[in-house]
């Protein structure tokens, strides 16, 4: 009852103080103002993934007649779908690459990423709201309670709460229910903005499980604020007065929101170098010479995996020489070429995507210190903009890489005669050629990678709040209090 | 009401307060006079179970404060030096705010009455305490113990730093109190407001109670005499 008591007073003086409105004006136009950028964003996107597919088609279609095999190497790009709540968290977006251009005998890496197309003022971290909830939240959080227990403490009002017979966990169940209940009025506004934003507004690509991905995003955000709000009345019954409480709890923020992100990155990196773009390709070139030695490879001794290829297309038509098979060898090698690369561009791209693994492995140790990586990390796998999903982009890319070249292929091995290198398909044939349809992967592909950043939360939460009641505990004790 | 046996308090081996015993009885105010340091505030603190006795024991209702601080305080209403207030909020809502943290739900009139009988100006009743003197904070602080209803009345130098006139209404009211039945333990400096109020007065000297004195037998220029012979004895012990 007490308790009670505590927190309708907490209500109301947060009330009569005006901060709290104060507050939520200003994390509400924040708000407008990043997730309005964000929309902006993703519309902009999206309206030009859905021109230059279009354009893109229609390049396709209207080639005329066309050897299959040039067209593979004419082919067509693969636009990147951008889910819906990428205006609510960009994450790895801008750095991913937005497009795959799907060619013969080669697994292009995605291209045209969106940093690179940006002015250099973009290295200043974009603002977008889920920086607003993950950077300026905690911060609004920090104004709002660092006097909790201090402010209290340097008026003299809780040594004259104390002294009404008010237990110490009384006083802290009443500071807790009062910040909760100043965290919820600070985001339920900016929740039902983000909701009403990308249900209404957005333009980007709809995410079939996005009710679950946003009531996720409202969960992992209530328990980040929530650690924050315990450590701000931790800290704030640890210090004497509201201004060491400030200072400390600045200094706080500054490193756990800030500094530390940052210097996981760093770590990440330093630990786990990962390969230039030049390095990259040379690495692919190496792939694709595997085979065919060098492309192009007319007139050029055959490569031994290109004799063991012959000797098995000899073997499987029973003939002694490759004129004699019922299809042209030249056109069965393109596809074997491609089945022999296949596993190979299977491997690299794994080998990178396991680098990648391996800098977010260094990135999450970091996580026992900030919370903040554990949310972002948490956040853009949320929102479906981060490496998990740009790498399911990008398998998917390459499934429909190898539909198609094997659909041109066979055009070839089946419909050009003796002479493949002269065979024009007909203009009719371009439209049987399927179109990319995927959309963003659901989210359930990935909840076993998000689940360990999920515990930390959880973890980091729990232990703030231990360390809250501890320190509320300690400051209600006026012999050991500061 | 109120009882010290063999009360004392030590910080880091420097005696604050040693082997107090007293008793105060329902209806009288026990007076603390002395020197800075001379273990007033510490023995209110013990009392109100802030601090922990380093021996003895403080009980209040005859139960002990240290196994019970909190319920020891429920009998207990506390007016320190300057009652803190919460700034933002007007007299009436501390008020209600301190009633009902001590059980009391009081309606609007009820507490109204209070802040009336404390003396507080009605048209005060209703602004932030940010802008009430200390004399109208004092005053809250007494509405308060009366809408507690409190037995007891723990006071660490409640006059300091009130005009003449606001420290004359305090003492009246605490009169009233004390006629109404209501035990009192008041550290102070001020020997005139003391002899005012008091039914006894102690002197602590260097954490010692060195006499009790019955207000009523003294007059102010007798106490102060006295007073001033204990403070000296001090200095020559010390010489």
């Amino acid at each position: 009852m007490k308790a009670g008591v505590i927190a309708a007073k907490e209500a109301l003086v947060a009330r009569r103080g005006k901060r709290l409105w104060a507050l939520s004006l200003g994390v509400i136009a924040v708000m407008v103002a990043s997730m309005a950028i964000g929309l902006n964003r993703t519309a902009t996107f999206e309206t030009e993934r859905a021109a230059a597919a279009e354009s893109d088609k229609a390049v396709w279609l209207d080639q005329g007649f066309r050897n299959p095999h040039k067209a593979a190497h004419f082919s067509r790009y693969v636009f990147k779908p951008i889910p819906t709540l990428a205006s609510f968290d960009p994450g790895a977006i801008d750095f991913g690459g937005i497009a795959v251009w799907m060619e013969a005998h080669i697994q292009n890496p995605s291209r045209f990423r969106r940093a690179e197309s940006t002015g250099d003022l973009s290295r200043f971290v974009g603002l977008s709201p889920a920086w607003v909830l993950q950077v300026i939240m905690p911060l609004i959080v920090i104004l709002l309670l660092f006097g909790a227990y201090a402010g209290e403490r340097e008026d003299g009002t809780l040594r004259q709460v104390m002294s009404y017979g008010v237990s110490p966990g009384a006083v802290f169940k009443g500071k807790l229910r009062g910040a909760s209940s100043a965290l919820l009025k600070l985001l339920l506004p900016v929740f039902a903005l983000i909701a009403i934003a990308v249900f209404v507004f957005d333009r980007g690509y709809p995410q079939e499980d996005l009710p679950v991905r946003l009531a996720g995003i409202v969960g992992i955000y209530g328990i980040y604020l929530f650690a924050f709000a315990m450590l701000t009345i931790g800290v704030s019954a640890l210090s004497p007065s509201r201004r060491s409480a400030a200072v400390s709890l600045l200094a706080i923020w500054c490193l756990v929101t800030v500094l530390l992100p940052r210097f996981a990155n760093d770590a990440a990196v330093t630990a786990t170098p990962q390969p230039d773009s030049y390095q990259t390709w040379k690495d692919l070139e190496e792939i694709k010479a595997e085979y065919w030695g060098v492309i192009p490879a007319f007139g050029i001794p055959l490569t031994d995996i290109r004799k063991r290829e012959m000797a098995r297309f000899l073997e499987k038509f029973q003939v002694a020489n490759v004129e004699d098979a019922p299809v042209p060898w030249s056109a069965w090698e393109l596809q074997a070429s491609e089945e022999y690369s296949d596993p190979l561009y299977d491997a690299y791209y794994a080998g990178l995507n396991d680098l990648y693994g391996r800098q977010e492995d260094t990135r999450f140790w970091l996580t026992a210190l900030s919370p903040t990586i554990s949310v972002m990390a948490l956040s853009s796998g949320l929102s479906g903009s981060d490496r998990l999903h740009h790498y399911d982009f990008v398998k998917s890319a390459e499934e429909h890489r190898r539909v198609v070249i094997r659909q041109l292929n066979e055009d070839l091995l089946y419909n050009s005669g003796a002479d493949p290198m002269v065979y024009e398909s007909p203009t009719s044939f371009w439209g049987e050629v399927a179109d990319y349809e995927a959309g963003p992967p659901p989210l359930t592909n990935f909840t076993g990678s998000y689940l360990p950043y999920l515990l930390v939360m959880v973890l980091w939460a729990s232990g703030a709040f231990l360390f809250a009641r501890w320190a509320a505990f300690r400051a209600a004790n006026m012999e050991t209090a500061v | 009401m109120l009882e010290a046996r063999e009360l004392s308090k030590s910080f880091n081996g420097v005696v604050a307060l040693d082997g107090l015993n007293v008793e105060v009885q329902e209806g009288e105010i026990l007076c603390f006079l002395g020197a800075n340091g001379a273990g007033k505030t510490t023995a209110i603190n013990l009392f109100l179970g802030f601090l922990e006795p380093t021996r003895g024991e403080a009980l209040i209702k005859g139960k002990s404060v240290r196994s019970d601080p909190v319920s020891a305080r429920e009998h207990v209403a506390y007016i320190p030096e300057r009652v803190a207030l919460y700034p933002d909020l007007s007299g009436y809502e501390n008020l209600r705010f301190f009633a009902e943290l001590a059980g009391k739900r009081l309606g609007e009139s009820e507490l109204l009455e209070c802040l009336d009988t404390a003396g507080l100006p009605r048209d005060a009743n209703h602004n932030p305490a940010s802008t009430y003197s200390k004399g109208m904070q004092q005053k809250v602080g007494i509405a308060c113990a009366l809408a507690k209803s409190a037995e007891i009345l723990l006071l660490d130098e409640p006059l300091a730093g009130l005009d003449p006139k606001a420290a004359n209404e305090f003492c009246s009211l605490l009169r009233e109190m004390r006629n109404q039945g209501v035990a009192g333990l008041m550290a102070t400096h001020d020997l005139f407001r003391a002899r005012e109020v008091a039914s006894r007065i102690g002197i602590l000297r260097d954490g010692q109670l060195v006499d009790v004195i019955a207000a009523a037998d003294v007059t102010a220029a007798q106490l102060e005499t006295l007073y001033l012979e204990h403070m000296h004895e001090g200095r020559e012990d010390a010489a």
